[in-house]
């Protein structure tokens, strides 16, 4: 009897788990680039707040070079912006799920997230920069061999750790890139390897680290878009386009990295021209 | 069929990053319960700072999300104490989240345990005193084998508590099931069919262990019949 009672329950938790399963799979979420009414155009914008100087949240206000980027974009091209957060690696999923239009989070463009979603034209030339402590003994990438290195999860950084035969137990990753700074800090991790204007930024605000290396990778930062919504792509790189032509995009360098200009990307380049092939 | 593949092919790193979740699960409920019966027997104590001090613990540990306990004892704890460089930094965090998960269960254990032993009946431990036993044996003899019984199915609710909790081990950096494939989408963005595998994977060990005890409980309750 109490067995019966048991699996008895069981099919029915099946029964329910697959039918929520194959709700979710068929309820199509309304997609705000699907509408088109004349007034303007709502998209849903998801960013990472933790990642200065491109994102991050003061007094309770999304800001940085990304968010005013794409605000500027939005008014050039009659959008409204409807922001949200969620960590990274919860981005190009919710793109995939439709559930947002569009991410900035200083995404790398790669060709294994172009077969995910779309990318605006390059608006970033990153790289990836090694921080330690200032009184740490190594110089380059390759002393790190042995040591614990923190990084960002699923970020590039990671597929450049272990290109540098970095072994993977020697790789932490963080949700979030202050835990792996503060781990830097108390000792936890020998190093941080990430973006290096981010470590830049960090290191330009505290002063017991120091950036000890860059890393030039060829990575640019593209605008993460739904898959199959041409207008909507369309409407970021004119809308892009037309802020570097009108020197807005110029003065988000002077905002943001007190005037060093070596991320401008200042041509149109093609996401699939400039992907990193991973 | 191609989601198919990618759940074969992901599955022997997602094997590793559970048995990383079962180390940790069968370590919180181990320490958890001794730090659950500990407490539990302060909490009974004659002594009123024994049981202030139980009192607290649990209280603090269950008054507060596991998620904030554990990224506090990870991330907190080191920025002022220089526990990394104690144990060293490969070490301090398996530590942080083994301590930190087991408190946790610990607490919750207490009061199943503290429940379970006033469950019985006042006559059996009046009975015990009256043919001579001491306190301690009234417990050993008496109190305990008929508490345990009753508190079998809470204890078997909460080691599935503790497995689903070792997810949250995935925020601090802890290579368990979770983060593994947290890993493997942030390669292959097959959310729906890595979050899926991750899912029935728990699902099996969790129903193996409440079986488990399913039988355990048939066992013991052989006098019920």
């Amino acid at each position: 009897m109490r067995n019966k009672k048991i699996y008895g329950s069981l099919l029915l938790a099946g029964v329910l788990a697959t039918g929520l399963l194959a709700g979710c799979g068929t309820s199509s979420s309304k997609s705000a680039s699907s509408q088109n009414n004349d007034s303007a155009q709502t998209i849903r914008v998801a960013a990472d707040t933790t990642f200065p100087p491109f994102e991050s949240e003061k007094d309770g206000k999304v800001q940085g070079f990304d968010i005013d980027m794409i605000n500027a974009i939005a008014k050039k091209e009659n959008l409204n912006i409807q922001l949200s957060t969620m960590q990274f690696t919860g981005l190009i999923p919710a793109l995939q799920a439709q559930s947002i239009d569009v991410a900035v989070a200083g995404i790398t463009i790669k060709k294994s997230r172009l077969n995910a979603v779309d990318f605006s034209n390059a608006y970033y030339k990153s790289g990836i920069s090694v921080l330690t402590k200032k009184n740490a003994s190594f110089s380059s990438v390759d002393d790190l061999k042995n040591k614990l290195v923190a990084t960002k999860k699923g970020t590039s950084s990671v597929d450049l750790l272990k290109s540098k035969g970095i072994p993977a137990q020697n790789i932490k990753q963080f949700d979030n890139i202050n835990d792996a700074y503060s781990s830097l800090v108390s000792g936890g991790a020998d190093a941080v390897v990430f973006d290096s204007p981010v470590n830049q930024d960090y290191a330009n605000t505290h002063n017991d680290v120091h950036v000890i290396q860059s890393i030039p990778t060829g990575e640019y930062y593209g605008i993460a878009v739904v898959k199959n919504h041409p207008d909507l792509l369309k409407k970021l790189n004119d809308g892009l386009k037309a802020i570097k032509d009108d020197g807005e995009y110029a003065k988000l360098f002077d905002k943001y990295f007190g005037g060093d200009q070596s991320g401008v990307v200042q041509d149109e380049l093609a996401p699939d021209k400039v992907a990193l092939d991973e | 069929m191609h989601a198919w593949n990618i759940m074969v092919h992901a599955l022997p790193q997602l094997l590793q990053g559970l048995g990383r979740t079962v180390e940790f699960s069968l370590i919180a409920i181990l320490l958890g319960m001794i730090f659950g019966l500990i407490s539990a027997l302060c909490r009974l104590s004659r002594f009123q700072i024994l049981r202030g001090i139980s009192w607290l613990y649990v209280e603090v540990f269950r008054g507060t999300p596991l998620l904030v306990q554990l990224i506090f004892i990870a991330f907190g704890l080191p920025t002022v104490i220089p526990l990394n460089d104690w144990f060293g930094p490969r070490v301090y965090p398996l530590i942080a989240a083994a301590i930190g998960l087991a408190l946790n269960e610990g607490a919750y254990i207490t009061e199943i345990i503290r429940a379970g032993i006033l469950s019985v009946d006042r006559g059996q431990s009046e009975a015990a005193h009256s043919i001579g036993m001491s306190r301690f044996q009234a417990m050993r003899y008496i109190i305990l084998p008929q508490a345990f019984k009753r508190m079998i199915p809470p204890l078997v609710n909460q080691f599935a508590q503790t497995i689903k909790d070792t997810s949250l081990l995935a925020p601090i950096a802890i290579v368990e099931l979770l983060y593994t494939g947290q890993i493997i989408v942030a390669e292959n963005f097959a959310g729906f069919q890595i979050y899926g595998e991750i899912a029935l994977l728990y699902l099996v060990i969790i129903f193996t262990i409440t079986r488990f005890a399913g039988y355990l409980e048939r066992r013991l309750q052989i006098d019920k019949r």
